[in-house]
């Protein structure tokens, strides 16, 4: 009986194999194309004659930079806000209707915070096309998954931590301070690897907002253009005049940004599964 | 002291205030823009009208049915295939894979990961691998069609379904099991019969999820769909979506023009549609845990 | 005799739920007041009432006084920091901070803005009987150490910040016997500084550690005295079937 439930059970299972297969598929193709191209120089320096030789650097530098700014944008309210909700929140109709919206928030197209950053930062604000508006925007797009990192990192802790701290007389948020929230760093830090791994690959809210097709020169002013390896890719697949000739940079600019958010992934991962049993 | 405690609360309070009334200031940005569209023409030819070509010789048209009808589509193709395997593979990881939890381990992290894949490379592979494999297979003139935008899209919506429903089939209580093996019912039976029905709020919520996930997706989409204006027939046709729409043409487009608060409109509708399946499916992702509870 | 503790009219109320009803109880200055009774018959909660930390629980509606040396800790300007700087407390489970050993005791004087922190976790630590066995690992995680040496550390970061009153929830119930021994002549030994107030369902440990006691029934008091005519005379039917097991 037991061995013919498990022999339906895999056989459920095939589409799932189908799947990893997949997964596996698309990373090894990637490897197996970018990797020729992929040298020292590639990384290191600019692209040259149209995009069809040269290296990459500007669009590496740029996500880069922009995934650090969009995340000191998010990484403020998002704490504030995590440990509202996970200590300070009382149990009522209030409380309900700022989950919800933060919830719907998560849910958002992220095409939809492109018209916004275009809209409200670019225009309203008059930043310009620049990487603080596409930086700006993006913070907006990782607020809810950083607040529920938080939240769920605070929940993790034993709640006798706590009762302990108050016990002595500690006032409420040195209790938090100090003894929650360096022991929940394990889920804060995977939330927030995940939430630069989501950062890293995003293309639709920076499109409107600030990202360029070809830069001369990188630039450390937030106020300026930028290009980003995401978006980088996309031209090279679809919008380049020699599209064949641009693909191996095409793939070995993808591997680099998988490398990426596979890093950032990876680590996330770990940290998850390194979560600490107290007692 | 006491002082201090007050305007901690207050900041922490007020930080939670203003990130979840974000999303109202989204809506407002967008309708802002949008509907001023209605000045240049009617709300019933925005909304009913077949054509969307906002570049025409004599006339631009700015029907949202064509961008509407390829999400739709483009959406219902992917949950077709995305639903069964996000089910079934929930049910294998759950009730059976557990059981070897290195290799439970493993798959829930590729899987995990595979979720972190930018949207751009997996619209390249759908670009450079699928589109070829689709064409010759079907002898067509391009691979970039409704299908690959399907399998694209459900690719990217599954990770989603099936760590939704997976937890909710985790959840259903031993008891209800062994209700069923108690009365001599097979483990893969009773998976069906009894812990299925009891998971159905959770798997709900991971089908809108996993919708809403869907439609919303651009990058992939710019990449494998063709991006043809035309009203789709068929699997093999090229089409468009809301997102693509707005993303192909909001850089071609001159500022406050009819054609760029049309586009604002699309995204008015991106948005209605995307906030109230992830209301439905946030409702029903509390209500599985409120059952268990 | 002073009174350190004095419950005035108490009831407490958990939502619509009534846990307390109408306490009245006058706990003596520098002795160990046991206060035990059936699972769920509010002793935890009553304790919980003298730091005020009940207040962490939502939805929690109190009326009536709970007075420390005269003054109503319920009042409305009561600061609730000072008061559990006075009153300290042990849980149930031991439950150290995820720090050294000497982080544990050295983490409430540091928020209390004591001096000499060094010298006092070392008293600390000698007066709650633990010294000589963590002397050489003071910044080795506490949560090394056993069941009954935490629960000893968890005394020792309580009375480090120099409180006036102990509770202890139970403090024996996750240890073994002889760790509950340690415990037990460390209680014992405390009482000369401090007044004790032990939450516990088991009678014989009420009987070895408290002069005084008190049995609660569903919320009420039943019964308060010394210790011995407690046990030996009690007043009420209730705490006899209690002493006699009829409730488990």
């Amino acid at each position: 009986m037991k061995i013919k439930s498990s022999f339906y059970f895999y056989l459920l299972a095939i589409p799932l194999f189908l799947f990893l297969f997949t997964i596996i598929f698309i990373t090894v193709y990637l490897i197996i194309n970018g990797y020729p191209v992929l040298n020292f120089r590639f990384l290191f320096s600019y692209p040259e004659e149209q995009m069809t030789q040269g290296g990459i650097f500007p669009a590496i530098f740029g996500s880069i930079y922009l995934t650090i700014f969009a995340f000191i944008f998010a990484i403020i309210p998002s704490l504030l806000s995590g440990i509202y909700f996970a200590y300070y929140a009382k149990d009522n109709f209030l409380t309900f209707t700022l989950r919800t919206l933060i919830k719907s928030l998560s849910g958002l197209p992220s095409i939809v915070f492109g018209l916004f950053g275009l809209a409200f930062f670019v225009r309203t604000l008059n930043i310009g096309l620049s990487l603080l508006a596409s930086s700006l925007t993006l913070s907006i797009l990782s607020i809810p998954p950083l607040i529920t990192a938080v939240e769920e990192g605070l929940l993790s802790v034993p709640h006798t931590f706590y009762e302990a701290a108050i016990a002595l007389g500690v006032p409420k948020w040195t209790a938090i301070r100090k003894i929650i929230l360096p022991e929940s760093k394990p889920l804060l830090l995977s939330g927030i690897f995940l939430a630069f791994a989501r950062l890293i690959g995003e293309v639709a809210p920076i499109l409107f907002t600030g990202v360029a097709f070809y830069l001369k020169k990188i630039s450390f002013s937030p106020l300026d253009r930028f290009m980003a390896l995401p978006y980088h890719i996309y031209i090279l697949a679809t919008q380049h005049e020699k599209i064949l000739k641009v693909r191996p940079i095409a793939f070995a600019s993808s591997l680099i940004l998988l490398f990426f958010a596979l890093f950032f992934g990876i680590i996330a991962y770990i940290l998850r599964m390194k979560i600490k049993k107290y007692y | 002291m006491k002082e201090t405690h007050k305007f901690i609360n207050f900041l922490l309070f007020f930080s939670s205030l203003l990130t979840s009334l974000l999303i109202i200031f989204i809506l407002f940005f967008l309708l802002s823009a949008g509907l001023k569209l209605f000045k240049s023409i009617s709300p019933k030819e925005f909304f009913f009208h077949p054509v969307w070509n906002p570049t025409g010789y004599f006339k631009n048209e700015y029907g949202l049915l064509p961008n509407l009808w390829g999400s739709i589509l483009v959406t219902f193709l992917a949950l077709i295939i995305a639903i069964p395997v996000g089910i079934f593979s929930a049910i294998f990881l759950s009730e059976e894979l557990k059981k070897i939890s290195w290799l439970y381990n493993l798959v829930k992290g590729i899987i995990e990961l595979f979720a972190a894949f930018p949207s751009v490379i997996i619209g390249f592979f759908g670009l450079v691998y699928l589109a070829p494999l689709i064409q010759n297979l079907f002898s067509l003139s391009s691979g970039l069609c409704v299908l690959n935008g399907g399998i694209i899209l459900a690719l990217m919506c599954l990770p989603t379904i099936i760590s939704i429903c997976e937890a909710s089939i985790s959840q259903v209580p031993l008891i209800y099991k062994e209700a069923g093996y108690a009365l001599g019912v097979s483990r893969f039976q009773t998976t069906l019969k009894i812990v299925l029905p009891t998971a159905k709020s959770g798997i709900i919520a991971g089908i809108l999820l996993g919708f809403g996930r869907a439609i919303g997706e651009t990058m992939a989409m710019l990449m494998v769909l063709g991006n043809s204006p035309i009203t789709a027939k068929s699997l093999f046709s090229p089409t468009r979506t809301l997102t693509t729409t707005i993303a192909i043409e909001m850089g071609e487009t001159a500022k406050n023009t009819p054609h760029f608060f049309a586009l604002f409109m699309l995204g008015v509708i991106l948005f209605i549609i995307s906030f109230i399946v992830n209301l439905i499916g946030n409702y029903f992702a509390q209500k599985r845990i409120k059952l268990i509870i | 005799m002073e009174i350190k503790i004095k419950f005035e009219n108490f009831s407490l109320w958990f939502g619509e739920k009534p846990i307390l009803k109408n306490i009245n109880l006058e706990i003596p200055e520098k002795n160990v007041t046991a206060i035990m009774g059936p699972s769920g018959c509010g002793k935890t909660t009553l304790l919980r009432c003298i730091n005020r930390m009940n207040d962490l629980i939502p939805n929690v509606k109190v009326c009536g006084k709970v007075l420390i040396d005269d003054e109503n800790i319920y009042s409305e300007n009561v600061n609730l920091l000072s008061l559990r700087k006075k009153v300290g407390m042990v849980f149930q489970k031991p439950n150290p901070f995820p720090k050294s050993i000497y982080e544990n005791i050295a983490f409430g004087l540091k928020i209390h803005k004591f001096k000499n922190i060094k010298e006092r976790v070392i008293k600390a630590l000698i007066d709650a009987n633990l010294y000589d066995e963590v002397k050489d690992n003071l910044y080795h995680s506490a949560l090394n150490l056993s069941g009954g040496q935490q629960q000893r550390l968890c005394i020792a970061r309580a009375i480090a910040i120099e409180p006036e009153v102990l509770l202890l929830d139970e403090p024996a119930s996750a240890l073994d016997p002889i760790a509950t021994a340690k415990l037990e002549e460390l209680i014992h030994k405390l009482k000369k500084s401090y007044t004790i107030v032990i939450v516990t369902h088991n009678m014989q440990q009420a009987a070895r550690v408290s002069d005084y006691c008190a049995f609660m029934y569903l919320g009420e008091l039943v019964e308060f005295g010394k210790t011995e005519d407690v046990f030996v005379r009690p007043k009420d039917k209730r705490t006899e079937d209690f002493l006699s097991g009829k409730y488990g």
